[in-house]
This record gives C-alpha cells, sequence and structure tokens, in this order.
C-alpha cells in the first residue's frame, strides 16, 4: 500500500538516520529539497511499490528521474527472510507472477488521512468525501476552522489560499475592519493528494499471507472479518473485538483500513458503518510531559511537623505516616530498635516521656448546634459533658462498622476540640461535612481543620506534671483542679495553648497544643524541664506499645471496617439513652448482633519470649487437617519490657467466652500456643492515669 | 507573663529570585476561617471593618487587613498586623463560627512579570487577568496540594497553603521558576 510519499524521507531529515543500509548511488539531499543541510546518507531504494495504476505527482516524477524503479499497479505480496527481511515478492495487482526483489528494509505507508482529529474533538461531524475516499471536517459545533490537508486541501498554492481567505475571516469575526493585506501569495508548489487505496490490498487473490491492518496489535484483515462475521457490525464494536486502532498510533495507519474491510464484509458503503472517535493525543506525547514536575521530592507532599528537625537532630529513626514523616525511636549509640523501644516504654512509666503527637486530626466543631450535631456524628453522648471535660469518642459508619476514634474536648458551650486518627484526618472531615451539608443541614455548626494550627506535645508519665508546671501559666494543674479527661484554654511558655490532661498510655498524661510556629519553642523547653527528671524523647513505635499494654485500639490496625464497638469492646462508648446517630440502625443488623462474632481479646503466648507475627491466623485445633478453620487474626503484638514478656491483641470468633482457653497460631518454624485473656497487660484497674 | 517564646516559621530563609520573578514567604498574619449566614454579614462586616464579600472569586482588603471569599458562607480573613481577628469578630454578636488559623496556613508572595507564568506550572486555574484579575481570589489547587491563590497587584499573587504542605509548594514553584518561559 505504498503511497506517493517516502516515508523514510521524514525520518531521514529528522534523525540523520536511514532505515537499511546506506550504500551508494543514491543522494538522499536530492529527495530532500527541504533539508537545510544536505545529508551524507546514501541508500538505495530498490523500488517503489504503488497499488495504483497510474500513479502521478512530482515525487513520483522525481523518483522516477532518479532512476528508482516504480513498480506501478503492484503489490507486495510477501517477504523472505529470518529474524530480519531479505527480501519482497511484487507481484501486479491484478494477479501473476511475483517476483523476487532482495532488500534489506521493507517501508510501507498506509495513506494519507487528513488529520481530523481536534475537529472531531471540538465535537464537529465529518463527512465522507466519496470522491478522495476519506472523512474530511463537515458539521462543525465550535466556532473553529480547519485549513490546509486537515481539510482535504492538498495543494500547496490552494491550502495558502484557503488559510489566507480563513485568516480574514476571522479577523472580521474578532471585529477587525482593517482591509485585507496583499492577496500575494508566495509561489507554492507541492504534493497533490491523488487518490489512494482503502482497505486490503487487492493482492490478496490468489496469494497466501496474511494482510497485516493493525501493525501494533497484530489486527489482520482476516480478523476484522470474523468480527464481522460474529455478528458485530458497529464499528466500535468490531474495534473493541478486534482491538483494531487501539495501539499507542490510536488507530492513525490502520483505522480507514480496518473501516474500509468492515465495510466491504458487510456489503455497506464506508461511511455507514461509521467511525470511531478520534482521541488525542494526536501526536506522541512524551512521558516528561505528563510527569511534568511530580517526580523526586515533588513527587507527593511531604509533611513534617514543627518539630521535625528537633528529632532529626536527636537521632530519631522515623516513619512514613500517609504524607507524613514521623519520629518513629530514637536509638541511642549502640542501641538497636527493640532496644530503643524498650528503654523509652520502661523510661515513660517510671519517669516520663516526651512524644510529639502533631499529626493527629483536630477539627474545631464550633456553632450553637455544635453538641446535638456531636451526638448524631458520634455513638457517646455529648449534650452533657461539661465545659472544660474530654470523652473518648467512637464514629461509625452508617453500617455500624467503626469509622475513626479520638479524644474529644469540650472548649465551651458551642466549641469542640475533636482529634481523629492520624490517618483519618482529611476522611473523617469529609465525612462531617457531608452529613452536615446532605443530611443535618438545619444544624447551625461549622467545621473547621485545624490540624495544622496546633503543634501537640504529650507528657507522659507519673513526671509529667513536674515536667510541665514551670512551664505552664494561669492554669491550675493540680491532680484536683485538673483531672484525667479534661482540658484548659491558657499560656504554656508565654505561647496560648490547649492543654489537654489525657492519655495514650495509661500514664498521667498531659497534651500540650500550642500555635505551630511555636511548637518548636516550646518542645525544648519541655525536653530541658523532662531532662531535670529523667524523661526520654520516644517515637510512634513506643506509643503503639505503651497503648497495647493498656489494651487501647488503633482504627485500621485492631478494627479492619468489619468491627462495631461491641467487638472491640467498646459498647461503653455507645450512649444508651440516644435515639439517634450515624450507625444506630446498622448496629440493630441481624449479622452484627449474631453471637460467633470476633471480638478483640489479648493473647499471652505460652512461651513468653516468642513475639506474635501481626496478621498470623488462629485456630482452636492445630492437629485438623489442612485447609484449617481460622478463627480469628493476630491485630497487633510487640514485647512489652514492662510486663517482661510479649503482648498481643486479636480478634477471634467468640474471644471473650474463651477467657482462659488455649488457641493456636500456626507457623512454618512450628505452631506457637497462645493463651485467650483481657486486653489490659499493664495496670489492670487503670490508677496510674490519675492523681 | 513570661516573655513568648521564639517562633519558627515554615518557610524561614527561603527565598527565590531569577529574572522576572520573586518567591519569598509572607511575613507572619493572624488569621480565622470564617462561617456564618447571611444575615450575620453585615455585622460581621462592620466588626472587622471590612466588607465581606459575597460574590465568588472576589475579596475586600482594608490597610492590612483582608477577607477572601471561599464559599457561599465562608471567608479566610487575615490581618498582617497581627490583630485580634477571633476578638472582633466576637464582638459582632451574632451568629457565626470563627476559628484562629493563624498557624494552620503559611503565605507565600509570588511577584514578577513571570509570576503568572509560574503559578501556571501547577495551578490549573486561569490566571490571566481577564479571568483573574487584581483583587481575584480562590481555593484553588498547586501542583497536589490545595491553596489559596489570591491575586494582590497585577504581578503579586499571595499563596496562603497549609504549614506541612507549603515546603512543597515552595519547592514546585521554585522548580517552575527555573523553567524556561
Amino acid at each position: 500500500m505504498t503511497r506517493d510519499r517516502l516515508p523514510n524521507r521524514r525520518g531521514l531529515r529528522r534523525w540523520e538516520a536511514a532505515v537499511g543500509e546506506p550504500v551508494e548511488e543514491l543522494r538522499v539531499e536530492a529527495l530532500a529539497p527541504a533539508s537545510q543541510e544536505p545529508l551524507d546518507l546514501r541508500i538505495e531504494i530498490a523500488a517503489i511499490v504503488d497499488l495504483r495504476a497510474d500513479p502521478q505527482g512530482p515525487l513520483v516524477e522525481e523518483a522516477r528521474a532518479l532512476g528508482i524503479e516504480v513498480l506501478a499497479g503492484h503489490a507486495v505480496t510477501g517477504t523472505g527472510g529470518r529474524l530480519r527481511v531479505s527480501s519482497m515478492a511484487v507481484a501486479p495487482v491484478g494477479g501473476g507472477a511475483a517476483r523476487v526483489i532482495p532488500v534489506d528494509a521493507l517501508l510501507t505507508s498506509s495513506g494519507w488521512t487528513p488529520a481530523v482529529h481536534l475537529f472531531s474533538q471540538s465535537r464537529g461531524k465529518v463527512a465522507w468525501d466519496e470522491a478522495t475516499q476519506r472523512f474530511l471536517p463537515g458539521q462543525y459545533a465550535q466556532a473553529c476552522a480547519s485549513v490546509g490537508a486537515c481539510n482535504g486541501t492538498d495543494a500547496l498554492a490552494d491550502v495558502l489560499d484557503e488559510a489566507i481567505a480563513a485568516g480574514e475571516e476571522a479577523a472580521k469575526a474578532a471585529g477587525s475592519s482593517l482591509p485585507p493585506k496583499g492577496r500575494g501569495r508566495p509561489k507554492a508548489e507541492g504534493e497533490v493528494w491523488t487518490g489512494g487505496t482503502l482497505g486490503e490490498g487487492p493482492a490478496k487473490n490468489g496469494h497466501a499471507g496474511k494482510a497485516f491492518v493493525d501493525f501494533q496489535n497484530d489486527v489482520t484483515a482476516k480478523d476484522i472479518r470474523l468480527a464481522v462475521r460474529e455478528g458485530f457490525r458497529s464499528i466500535e464494536h468490531v474495534k473493541r473485538f478486534t482491538t483494531n486502532g487501539m495501539a499507542t498510533d490510536q488507530g492513525k495507519t490502520s483505522n480507514m483500513h480496518g473501516l474500509a474491510i468492515a465495510a466491504e464484509a458487510q456489503g455497506k458503503p464506508v461511511p455507514e458503518v461509521g467511525l470511531t472517535t478520534f482521541r488525542p493525543p494526536y501526536t506522541p506525547v512524551t512521558f516528561g510531559a505528563l510527569v511534568g514536575h511530580a517526580r523526586g521530592s515533588l513527587f507527593e507532599p511531604t509533611r513534617r511537623t514543627p518539630t521535625h528537625a528537633w528529632a532529626e537532630t536527636h537521632g530519631a529513626v522515623f516513619e512514613d505516616v500517609g504524607q507524613w514523616k514521623r519520629a518513629w525511636y530514637f536509638p541511642r549509640a549502640g542501641e538497636d530498635m527493640r532496644a530503643a523501644v524498650s528503654r523509652e516504654c520502661v523510661t515513660v512509666r517510671r519517669a516520663a516521656g516526651i512524644f510529639d503527637a502533631s499529626t493527629l486530626g483536630k477539627i474545631e466543631v464550633v456553632g450553637p448546634d455544635a453538641a446535638t450535631f456531636m451526638e448524631l456524628m458520634y455513638t457517646n453522648p455529648w449534650q452533657k459533658l461539661a465545659v472544660g471535660r474530654c470523652r473518648y469518642g467512637v464514629m461509625l459508619r452508617e453500617d455500624g462498622f467503626i469509622y475513626d476514634d479520638g479524644v474529644v474536648g469540650r472548649l465551651a458551650e458551642d466549641r469542640f476540640h475533636v482529634t481523629t486518627t492520624t490517618g483519618g484526618a482529611p476522611r473523617v472531615l469529609h465525612h462531617m461535612e457531608d452529613y452536615l451539608q446532605t443530611e443535618f443541614p438545619h444544624l447551625k455548626v461549622w467545621l473547621t481543620s485545624t490540624t495544622e494550627q496546633w503543634a501537640t506535645i504529650a507528657v507522659q508519665g507519673p513526671k509529667s506534671r513536674d515536667i510541665i508546671a514551670p512551664l505552664v501559666e494561669d492554669i491550675d494543674i493540680s491532680a484536683d483542679a485538673m483531672p484525667h479527661m479534661s482540658v484548659r484554654e491558657g499560656r504554656v511558655c508565654g505561647v496560648p495553648a490547649r492543654l489537654f490532661r489525657m492519655s495514650f498510655s495509661g500514664e498521667r498524661g498531659f497534651e500540650i497544643n500550642v500555635p505551630a510556629d511555636y511548637g518548636l519553642a516550646v518542645w525544648e523547653a519541655v525536653w530541658e524541664q523532662g531532662q531535670k527528671h529523667g524523661a526520654c524523647a520516644y517515637g510512634t513505635e513506643t506509643m503503639h506499645v505503651l497503648r497495647a499494654e493498656k489494651g487501647f485500639i488503633i482504627v485500621g490496625q485492631d478494627t479492619d471496617g468489619t468491627v462495631t464497638p461491641d467487638d472491640a469492646g467498646l459498647t461503653w462508648a455507645i450512649g444508651k439513652k440516644k435515639t439517634d446517630f450515624v450507625g444506630i440502625r446498622g448496629l440493630a443488623r441481624p449479622d452484627l448482633v449474631a453471637s460467633g462474632r470476633k471480638q478483640l481479646v489479648g493473647l499471652r503466648t505460652k512461651d513468653p519470649k516468642v513475639v506474635l507475627e501481626e496478621g498470623a491466623q488462629i485456630v482452636e485445633d492445630p492437629k485438623q487437617p489442612v485447609p484449617m478453620k481460622m478463627i480469628g487474626h493476630v491485630t497487633s503484638s510487640y514485647w512489652s519490657e514492662n510486663c517482661g514478656r510479649s503482648i498481643a491483641l486479636a480478634l477471634v470468633a467468640d474471644g471473650r467466652r474463651r477467657m482462659g482457653e488455649t488457641l493456636y497460631v500456626p507457623m512454618p518454624e512450628g505452631t506457637i500456643e497462645v493463651e485467650v485473656t483481657g486486653t489490659v497487660f499493664f495496670d489492670e484497674k487503670g490508677e496510674r492515669v490519675h492523681g | 507573663m513570661a516573655e513568648p517564646v521564639r517562633r519558627t516559621p515554615a518557610l524561614d530563609g527561603r527565598r527565590v529570585e531569577r529574572a522576572g520573578i520573586t518567591i519569598v514567604p509572607a511575613g507572619s498574619a493572624s488569621r480565622i476561617s470564617l462561617r456564618g449566614p447571611a444575615a450575620s454579614l453585615a455585622a460581621l462586616s462592620k466588626a472587622l471593618g471590612l466588607a465581606l464579600p459575597e460574590r465568588p472569586k472576589s475579596s475586600a482588603a482594608k490597610g492590612a487587613r483582608a477577607a477572601l471569599w471561599l464559599g457561599p458562607d465562608e471567608w479566610l480573613v487575615l490581618d498582617e498586623e497581627n490583630a485580634d481577628l477571633m476578638g472582633a469578630c466576637a464582638r459582632a454578636g451574632v451568629l457565626h463560627s470563627a476559628v484562629d488559623i493563624s498557624h494552620r496556613n503559611t503565605a507565600i508572595i509570588i511577584s514578577g512579570p513571570r509570576a503568572e507564568d509560574v503559578l501556571s506550572a501547577g495551578c490549573p486555574q486561569d490566571l490571566a487577568p481577564a479571568a483573574f484579575p487584581v483583587g481575584a481570589a480562590s481555593r484553588t489547587v498547586f501542583g497536589k496540594v490545595e491553596v489559596v491563590l489570591w491575586r494582590t497587584e497585577a504581578s503579586t499573587f499571595r499563596m496562603e497553603v497549609w504549614r506541612s504542605f507549603s515546603d512543597y509548594a515552595f519547592t514546585l514553584l521554585e522548580a517552575a521558576a527555573r523553567d524556561p518561559g
């Protein structure tokens, strides 16, 4: 299907590289008059094979003048060679003996299809031009003009006329009153459309071999005819069945031929079979253009807390939590992770520890209906929570499963400081905003993310009050004045602060919230005080271990979106007198109140030194044949230096009825025996948070 | 009362200066997220000393203070002299929600003849003067983060961005400033 263009020319000009071995005889510069510099490549063109009976045009003349054999009315019917082409067979279109011509490259051109893509993407409708067998711009949908080859105008002189006319028209439409400039157009000569061949080459008659239509997706003419036989009529269906035109060239070489073959097979004219959508990009787009600046440090934002630099200089190992970098643990010289975490865990319970909790999500819920809104969003009761007090809140989805949790402080009758999990911050705000706008638009309440307003410095441990006391002004932090689960506004280190008395460690603890720009300086001041009392800085790993020792859950670790408050042992957090909250109906679903649900329990390995693998499956009888019946899995597991043994939390079917039972965790190295226990491993009475 | 401890702004010391473009962190400012119904508008405007804008993509500024329209009942109010905006709104005595976000946001000033181009490297919004004239403001995206963009002068923009995203935003601006024009 060679047309009146030499496809190799563009490659030669653009890349200065030729397909095939350069040999003598033919100076390419003669074929590339537009090239600025003559190319010093010489290739021999064995023949130009043209399906048309009588091809005409300047290029054809030029080829002939250069002594290139132009085989009109011929087709390539086959190739020879192994792993690379060494010859081509050429035969007359109407049938006849094939002639074998030695070649080391065979270039094909599938014709000159007007680039109607932009027009088509502007929702214009193309029209079939029977004379030239091609689709051209038809009905316009937008104010645009097609000029030149994309409009089916082939001769350069005509293109220039058309362009000038379109330019004048556009200028007039834009309100220009200037008379058209001189019409004198440059002397122009160029190639002229001289008709083409659509569909499968006629050479198929009497010749074996596959007629490839889509060279990238290896779609043959036979495949397209098969699609029609299978009942696919619309070209859209033929395309999807065969994948014709679905490669990276988006059908630029194959669509028209595929369409013509489908039309022929259906015995219909081409325009009746339809046309697939012209899709962008028309020209190749580099991955670089798609990626832009999104690489390296700009691939994804890295979020750092106000105290990040301090943690870095104090040797913190960081972990990624979403986009945040969080201090994971603070190893001292010679310590591995387990040694560092064990030391941090013991130090917090013996003296105190300082922890950066700034990444916790914070939402300020403000308005006269704030408490009503909180009642609807959380399972807990809020109306009677006194100003200055805090409560642990559980948030459900409509289906009754735990969605998020966090401590909420009431700052005023109409103002709550809500905290969320680090990862949950954006989705909890969206969840609340969604309900506020769609279900409860009558409520006078507004939500504002304050996650980044506050740097949050947790000071946990028996010495926590002594550490912060010298830094706190105008707040009485004595045990009586500021009990566990309370919040006060005042000043810390001379800056405005929201001081929470709360604990995720089970120890007496405070969380100091100060405006973020002050976070580093306040942290340094707390650290200085902490040094006097033997405190350490601790990271997220120690935070995890300490909370597990107390049986406090982490949403997303000990829950997986299928855990109800009752499953997690949090029934106490549901307001018994409440008649409505998001998830109240879900909680009544039969499968959520059925027995046999997985419940959160503690596990103690019979060998206290063995630390279970998180995610490990639990079975009742390790001797049962494989596949065993799995009745639950380990959700959290750590070495607890404070307990002198390993500890674990697990979701186990009917877990709370199994206290004291022995269960088994089959692992590749052998089966581990565990005892089912309560979820609290340390200070079971919970006395240490008080006082 | 103890002397307040020092502030450590997120973009301390960052600065880009190239032909046609200057990118610097803005100084500290007090900021509130102000929410409220239409009925409260007049009283809140009076209390703040400027008319809260009611049209999308618009702002009002007076002296060091400005209010940017972010939604039908939402404004970002900022004061570059760190005035007490919470207090001012409280004194209005009408239904509203004001939340202090002075430290949640930080701001970047992008100025120079190339400011529009540099911002367009990461912002899909049409920033041409006809569509985004002086005084225009909107919540939009810059690369992968949410920002509030405000055109304060013909070739000066203020970008309000959450503190922990400011490093990303500044680094992207820096990269865009290096792009050939």
